[in-house]
């Protein structure tokens, strides 16, 4: 199952994301809701570098699996310039709107592939 | 731009069943990650419905009242106050 945590911050501002876990729904290759998961992740982590000029080798940590069965990922936007805030955190929402709704089809069949975690 | 794994949380081949790999619908609740385990940022310490547990420091709640890390490091659970409990997670040195 992949975790998806969303953290925000006080002020209601997401601030992280971390994705860890294999989905389980089949094996390499033909996982269509881990590639969902894994588009959704790089659309984030591109679409900040594209359209706010944040560098991905800063952001973003990805550690695929090496056949230890761990992957995790994640984005952290800390110390954002405030000229591209609101833009990073329209990004950022649209990307957890992603996940909501892949979470809501992947998991129809009585099993977890995905869980989504929203911080408070 | 980075380039794309489609299949960046997949199992990979050969590498053990799918069938481990996914959490069944009933809902597992309770303690995930012991007192001193080492934990990955995102990693979900603790499930459960209402806070018997407190976030502490660098742990996150979700709003199902999960427990997750914020952070890379060591899970300590602490007391708070005199009759409530509460999860920390340090970075280790």
């Amino acid at each position: 199952m992949i975790t998806v945590v969303f953290d925000r911050n006080s002020d209601n501002k997401i601030i992280a994301l971390f994705m860890n876990g294999h989905a389980g729904y089949a094996e390499e290759g033909f996982d269509i809701i881990c590639s969902a998961a894994s588009t959704l992740f790089y659309t984030a982590v591109n679409s900040l570098s594209e359209m706010c000029g944040l560098d991905p080798n800063v952001i973003a940590e990805i550690k695929e699996d090496s056949g230890d069965g761990e992957v995790h990922t994640s984005i952290k936007l800390s110390d954002i310039d405030k000229s591209v805030e609101d833009k990073v955190q329209t990004i950022m929402e649209t990307i957890l709107c992603g996940f909501k709704t892949l979470e809501m089809s992947a998991n129809s069949d009585g099993n977890k592939y995905i869980e989504l975690i929203e911080s408070i | 731009m980075i380039k794309m794994n489609l299949q960046l949380f997949a199992h990979k081949k050969g590498m053990g069943s799918t069938k481990n790999g996914r959490d069944s619908e009933s809902k597992r609740l309770g303690a995930k990650k012991g007192d001193g385990q080492i934990v990955i940022a995102g990693n979900i310490l603790v499930r459960q419905r209402g806070t018997k547990i407190h976030p502490g420091t660098n742990v996150g709640i979700g709003s199902d009242d999960t427990l997750y890390s914020r952070i890379d490091g060591r899970v300590k659970y602490e007391r708070l106050g005199r009759d409530k409990k509460q999860v920390s997670v340090y970075p280790v040195e």
